[in-house]
């Protein structure tokens, strides 16, 4: 089961690992270095966590993906959905509409995603 | 061992007095309720300085002077800087003449430590608990602390020193050289800014190094609740007084939105961090609740609680005035030279009474010799001619009376001087002694006093701070000081040792000195170096006390010129003077007079009244040939060497010395004549006139004239004429000793 609960920062830090991937991981920390003002082992440390939770990998210190992060975030929509609405999209929807209505365009685009899945 | 248990009781004793000063402070902050939350948290700042500094300041207003506590600060502080004081009683007594058997055979009677000190003594048990339990909370601290340093490696720099930390509950301020302020990452952009305000007020207050500080103390105090209570509360009062500092700046009323913001962070899901060093905690319901109440303040508020503040931390901070030291003797009038004192030895009977008996001083002391004689009975195991013991009462404590019974229990503080001498033909020898302080419990009923503990401090490291709990705070000092004591009583000893073995002190003391005098390899005139070389004998000589004293008057008042004036005259000039302790009280010193006379005579015309008590001077012939009595004052001790020039019926002439006029003088009585005296004086006016009364009142006059060197009264008297020739060594601004002897000898004029 792939753990997608990442905190702020930890998620700084996936996302170099997204852009810059598939990478050494002394050229990671030296990146990290620049960018969050790490020590080397606090990246290795945070890698480490980060791969226990299945979203890295680290083979031979070269650092890669396990999913990418379109998924992760869809993986992190569904949790979401599941907390706070019981797991019911069309619920999600209703309530996001409730507040703002949804333009034109957005409506066309969604009608053509319903189509698409439904194919 | 013994450091470890110096400091932790002087944790103690400052736990004991930072305790009363939280209770004072729970008091105030109920006080200071509706204010600011910062005057409480500066008086909490107090509390901490006593908890860890021993040294504090003294006051007259500190609120301890009230608790009378003066005894625990400095008594319990000045014990934790002694070092090495001197154990039972392996103390060399000062009359060390001969060599002394050490004294650990005393310690085989030693009576078991009372049961209240268990929590007044810190033995090596508790003090070891103390250490243990120390190094967990040390440990405890230091290891979150490095727990919470991982942690936050991995955060985020937000901007100059503030951070984004993923897995932390609360905002707080971390480091102590370089404080860092960690939001949780999740926190909304909203909350940052009072957040980073609040957050900002910490480090401005240095609250980072306080807080440190104050668990550090927290850890040397970890066995009082008292101060974990202080610790949690000034952590409120530390987060509710930067929520006002915050409310302070702002403009306009901010405080809903600050206790929302409040309340948003409480709710948030995180993951639980936490560590005792890094702050944030505190209740949330007292801080909105401190918020909601709080008012930008009006003036007078703030003075006031500013006020009690001060007020607060002067009495809390400064320690209550030592003892004031007894005022001094009056300084007595010059001729009325007292001798030293000694302390009480059984001779002076003050009586007291309680509500069951007439506690007699003497019966005490008595009661207590005896004590002080059987409990050293025989200690030594050595031949002796006789035992000898003396008790200096320091304190008498009248303890509880138990009417029913008739029994009162007295107990008497002091010094116990215990020796066991020998007797030989040169004088005592010591084969063992002992100087203790000693607490001596008796119950005293209808048959008398029963000793009911003999109480003596331990050896080593134990002795002063034994003596300082057992004494009484007023006469601990004395106590512990035996060379007060010390040659007092071995000189009381010595005086029963000479009585019951009927001993030549005279001889004895003739020796010593002889000793004294002894040829140096190199020679010297300073007597100083002789006493220095034949140390064991001058002690021996001030041993002998009074009998030293008589033995050196009779010999400067009636002796050998030589011996007074030579090496052995200064030596007794010496020992008199230390003896009889008026070393400074006349105008010569035995150090730099020239020779012992010139001291004894100097002592004669200045403390005539104490030479009187060893020399009983004869009482002059009263001269009468001439017709009527003649006779110059007699039983003083400033007119010496009286010498009868000539008598017979026409004319009298006496020589002699007066010590105060400093010169010889002539008086002369002439029967139907004139005097042969300088003829300037008969052209002269009198420079004073005097006027005495003789024996069947009629009234003389005396003239008396004045010049440089020579001071001459005369006078005459029916059909006689008298006169006085005084001549000094130098011009004297004192001259009436001469008239006063002329009125002497009218007054007895027939």
């Amino acid at each position: 089961m792939i753990d997608t609960n990442l905190g702020v920062v930890e998620t700084r830090f996936a996302e170099i690992i997204w852009k810059n991937e598939p990478i050494h991981s002394r050229e990671l920390a030296k990146i990290c270095a620049k960018e969050l003002n790490w020590k080397r082992p606090t990246a290795y440390n945070v890698l480490r966590k980060l791969c226990e939770k299945g979203i890295f990998q680290n083979n031979d210190g070269i650092v890669s993906s396990r999913i990418s992060r379109q998924d992760f975030y869809v993986i992190q929509g569904e949790q979401f959905l599941e907390e706070s609405f019981d797991g019911s999209l069309p619920a999600f929807i209703a309530a996001f509409t409730a507040r703002k209505k949804l333009s034109d365009a957005e409506v066309s685009e969604i009608m053509d995603l319903i189509h698409k899945g439904r194919g | 061992m013994d450091r470890l248990q110096e400091i932790f009781s002087q944790i103690l004793s400052m736990d004991m007095t930072g305790s009363i000063a939280i209770l004072l402070v729970l008091g105030i902050r109920l006080l200071l309720q509706k204010a600011p939350k910062r005057y409480s948290y500066f008086l909490w700042g107090i509390v901490w300085f006593r908890l860890i500094c021993p040294v504090t300041f003294s006051s007259i207003f500190s609120v301890l002077n009230v608790l009378d506590l003066s005894g625990v600060t400095n008594g319990e502080t000045a014990q934790s800087f002694q070092t090495g004081q001197m154990s039972g009683g392996a103390q060399e007594p000062v009359g060390q003449a001969y060599k002394e058997i050490p004294m650990s055979g005393l310690t085989k009677e030693l009576e078991p430590m009372p049961n209240d000190a268990f929590f007044r003594q810190p033995e090596t048990f508790w003090s070891v608990i103390w250490l243990a339990g120390v190094v967990v909370l040390a440990v405890a601290g230091i290891v979150s602390t490095v727990k919470l340093q991982r942690k936050l490696a991995c955060s985020m720099k937000l901007r100059d020193n503030i951070y984004l930390a993923d897995y932390i509950e609360t905002p707080f301020v971390f480091g102590i050289l370089k404080p860092r302020i960690y939001l949780p990452s999740p926190l909304p952009l909203r909350e940052r800014e009072f957040v980073i305000l609040h957050e900002q007020c910490h480090i401005n207050r240095k609250d980072n190094l306080i807080r440190a500080a104050a668990y550090v103390t927290l850890c040397a105090h970890w066995f009082s609740p008292l101060v974990w209570l202080s610790f949690l509360l000034s952590g409120k009062d530390m987060e509710m007084s930067c929520d006002e500092a915050v409310m302070r700046n702002m403009e306009g009323d901010m405080r809903e939105e600050y206790a929302k913001t409040l309340l948003r962070l409480s709710t948030g899901k995180w993951r639980i961090a936490g560590a005792p060093l890094a702050f944030g905690e505190g209740s949330l319901k007292g801080r909105i609740q401190n918020i909601m109440n709080y008012k930008k303040q009006k003036a007078f508020v703030g003075a006031a609680a500013g006020l009690i503040c001060i007020i607060g931390a002067v009495c809390l901070a400064t320690n209550p005035t030592p003892e004031k030291s007894k005022p001094e003797k009056e300084a007595e009038a010059v001729v009325r030279i007292q001798e030293e004192e000694a302390p009480l030895t059984g001779t002076e009977a003050a009586e007291t009474e309680t509500a069951l008996y007439n506690v007699s001083d003497a019966d005490l002391i008595k009661a207590a010799q005896k004590a002080v004689f059987e409990h050293n009975a025989d200690g030594y195991g050595t031949e002796y001619d006789i035992a000898c013991c003396d008790f200096a009462k320091l304190e008498t404590d009248y303890g509880k009376e138990d009417a029913k019974n008739g029994v009162q229990t007295v107990t008497a503080y002091g010094w116990a001087y215990y020796a066991q001498y020998a007797f030989s033909t040169y004088g005592i020898k010591d084969v063992g002694s002992s100087h203790v302080p000693v607490a001596l419990a008796f119950t005293l009923d209808q048959e008398g006093y029963h000793l009911k503990e003999y109480w003596q401090p331990r050896d080593g490291s134990y002795f002063a701070s034994d003596v300082k709990r057992k004494f009484p705070a007023s006469v601990a000092a004395d106590g512990l000081d035996s060379q007060k004591f010390v040659l007092g009583q071995t000189q009381a000893c010595y005086k029963q040792a000479v009585k019951s073995g009927e001993l030549d002190t005279d001889f004895i003391i003739e020796n010593l000195l002889n000793q004294i005098c002894e040829s140096l390899p190199e020679e010297s005139s300073n007597p100083q170096d002789y006493i220095r070389a034949h140390d064991g004998e001058y002690m021996e000589l001030r041993n002998y006390g009074e009998f030293t004293i008589q033995y050196c008057l009779d010999r400067f008042y009636q002796g050998e010129p030589e011996e007074k004036t030579g090496l052995k005259g200064h030596i007794m000039a010496l020992v008199c003077e230390e003896l009889l302790g008026i070393k400074g009280k006349i105008p010569v010193q035995a150090k730099t007079a020239s020779t012992g006379q010139e001291w004894f005579e100097a002592f004669a015309a200045h403390a005539g009244n104490i030479l009187d008590k060893y020399i009983i001077l004869e009482k002059e012939p009263v001269i009468t040939e001439i017709g009527i009595p003649v006779e110059l004052p007699p039983n003083t001790s400033w007119i010496q060497k009286r010498k009868v020039m000539q008598s017979d019926e026409n004319q009298i002439q006496i020589r002699y010395y007066d010590a105060i006029f400093g010169g010889e003088c002539t008086l002369w009585a002439v029967k139907d004549g004139h005097i042969p005296f300088p003829r300037f004086a008969e052209e002269k006016e009198a420079d004073e006139t005097w006027q005495g009364t003789a024996k069947q009142g009629q009234t003389v006059y005396v003239k008396l004239y004045c010049l440089e060197e020579q001071v001459i009264a005369v006078w005459e008297y029916k059909e006689y004429s008298f006169a006085i020739f005084g001549n000094a060594a130098e011009p004297q601004s004192d001259s009436s000793p001469i008239p006063k002897a002329a009125l002497y000898v009218i007054q007895n004029l027939g």
